[in-house]
């Protein structure tokens, strides 16, 4: 039964890594990959379907689309990465105060972090967005506005077993500052759980993302990025759906990618680490 | 009980207080003056500074930032949330009028998830690792890694162009409710299956289950009447959180599918930089959604009598 489970966990691992890789392989060769210019626009060859010459048809400006979702993959994957580095990063470093120093920093940072809470992310993000303006900045200023509170709470959580341990015990008694236990012994031990609840983040991040540019409020129009090209793709959906069709796949794909080593990884990690995620 | 209830409330208020301010401060870091916006969206030319003017001092858009916040929250109070500045409607009657329609859909997404998810989540909950909870665990997988603006649009596409059975907008019959409604659940019901399996899955390792195993009785009692029992109480926490993403999808499949609600109307707004409405939209979002959570935290205790509400551990 134990063995079902590992094998079965790390089938899923297999295959999002290796769906994850290929994706990055395409982010890194787009150049080499692509067959075409993803921004060379081809009057005469607008809206030919799916074929020989363009694997994926070319969209409304005759554009070829499989060159596009390739370069794609480095808006949305470079962008979901940095978006959820930061928040990672500002969420382990809050609540390590938070979880460290514990009393009145604790309590202020902690009440904060649960009002934030209360917001659904995508409502505020849109907001942000809508009232300071469509642009790669804004929207990833909007992402991180709320995406670090969940990283804060867990990472205060293992901050909170961390310090009772024996070695900061001991780092306390050889004179080591606060400064120098947070960055050289609590934050190292906090980061490989964070780790896996970011590897969760980035999916849900790619979707807000796409949404986001979709309703042409994230990354704008005439860059290949897959939620834009659908925005730019929409007017077609009825006489040309291949124009709506492919950037659709590519981000399911990509989502899926990043649920699934998620998911393996949470199979794989022991019931305890798992507790922590679930929070 | 009545501690939880007071303490819930309190917290509440202190989360719409900041909401308010939170949404007021936006307006201010907002690029280009609202009053230009509008009124070139209205007349289609470029405003003569006088008429700039006269805007602002009619919508009250030129006092001090403390003065407007203070004020909005006076107007707030007396359950006024300002006037839409493309309709010159109130924000409250706008909103209040789009409502159902977004009720409709909310409602109809949750039944249809509930529905299908539960006993799925359960029937694969009880098959562990065998090849359809596989299956089932794959296919959820993919269910919350459609983006639902796209699935939307390929339903459309399928059920309204290519096979003609259901009209793609439009707002009425229930007809028109099949396709949004179908689109939201995917998402929900996906994610409610990994939960219930997960939630059933831990009870069935409880020594309770064990005793009524070793008492004889049968599988299907055992899963449905005593394991659901308790896998059911961290279900309804879900549900409460799930509320959230409900109302994000609905902005993005309302707008898809024109439904003429309150995300839809919400998203016009931010193209029009309806300032009032964005404002009014984040407090009555954030109302929603902490009046849910309020009542998931009561059913919790009703649920579940070993639960006793501590504060914050």
């Amino acid at each position: 039964m134990y063995i079902l489970e590992v094998t079965r966990g790390k089938k899923m691992l297999l295959t999002g890594s290796i769906l994850i890789f290929s994706f990055m392989a395409l982010a890194v060769f787009a150049l080499f990959i692509a067959p075409y210019d993803p921004d060379d626009v081809k009057v005469e060859e607008r809206l030919l379907p799916p074929g020989e010459h363009h694997l994926m048809g070319t969209d409304g400006f005759g554009r070829d689309i499989f060159s596009r979702v390739v370069f794609g993959t480095r808006y949305s994957l470079f962008l979901a990465l940095v978006v959820v580095s930061i928040n990672l990063l500002l969420g382990l470093m809050v609540g390590s105060i938070a979880g460290y120093f514990g009393g009145l920093v604790d309590e202020l940072i902690m009440r904060i972090v649960d009002i934030l809470l209360a917001f659904p992310n995508i409502i505020l993000a849109l907001c942000i967005v809508g009232v300071l303006g469509p642009s790669v900045q804004n929207l990833i200023l909007a992402l991180v506005a709320l995406g670090w509170v969940s990283y804060t709470r867990v990472s205060r959580g293992l901050v909170l077993s961390i310090k009772e341990q024996g070695f900061i015990g001991a780092a306390k008694a050889l004179g080591g500052s606060d400064m120098y236990i947070i960055m050289r012994h609590i934050i190292p031990n906090a980061f490989p759980p964070l780790l896996v609840l970011a590897t969760l983040h980035v999916s849900h991040i790619i979707l807000s993302i796409a949404a986001l540019s979709f309703l042409g409020l994230g990354v704008q129009a005439p860059t290949p990025e897959w939620g834009a090209m659908l925005s730019e793709g929409k007017q077609f959906i009825f006489t040309h759906p291949h124009v709506m069709i492919f950037p659709g796949l590519a981000i399911t794909l990509s989502v899926l990618s990043f649920n699934l080593l998620g998911e393996g990884l949470r199979d794989v990690l022991d019931p305890r680490a798992r507790e922590v995620l679930n929070v | 009980m009545r501690r939880l209830l007071i303490q819930r409330l309190v917290s509440a208020v202190f989360v719409m207080l900041i909401a308010s301010f939170l949404s007021f401060s936006l307006l201010f870091s907002a690029p280009g003056n609202p009053a230009e916006t509008i009124l070139r969206q209205q007349s289609g030319l470029d405003p003569a500074y006088d008429e700039i003017e006269l805007f602002m001092k009619r919508h009250d858009l030129s006092r001090p930032f403390l003065v407007q916040c203070l004020q909005w929250l006076y107007l707030l109070t007396h359950g006024k949330l300002g006037v839409s500045l493309r309709t010159g409607e109130p924000v409250l009657e706008e909103f209040t009028a789009r409502f159902g329609a977004t009720f409709q859909l909310a409602v109809a997404v949750m039944a249809l998830s509930v529905i299908i998810g539960l006993p799925i989540g359960v029937f694969a909950a009880t098959k562990p690792n065998s090849l359809i909870d596989h299956i089932i665990r794959v296919v959820s997988l993919a269910g919350i890694s459609i983006p639902e603006f796209w699935l939307g649009l390929m339903l459309m596409l399928c059920f309204s162009l290519v096979l003609g059975w259901l009209p793609c907008f439009g707002h009425g019959t229930v007809r028109h409710l099949v396709l949004p409604v179908v689109t939201l659940a995917v998402g929900i019901t996906a994610s409610l299956i990994r939960f219930v399996r997960t939630s059933i899955l831990e009870v069935l390792n409880l020594d309770y289950i064990k005793t009524a195993k070793a008492k004889g009785l049968r599988e299907v009692v055992i899963v449905w009447k005593h394991a659901l029992k308790n896998a059911l109480i961290p279900v309804v926490t879900i549900l409460g959180t799930q509320l959230g993403h409900l109302l994000a999808g609905a902005v993005i499949v309302e707008t898809v599918f024109s439904w003429p609600g309150v995300g839809k109307f919400f998203v016009d707004s931010i193209y029009a930089r309806d300032y009032p409405v964005i404002q009014g939209f984040v407090l009555i979002i954030a109302a929603t959604y902490v009046l849910v959570n309020l009542l998931v935290d009561i059913l919790y205790v009703y649920l579940d009598p070993r639960v006793r509400y501590e504060g914050r551990s």
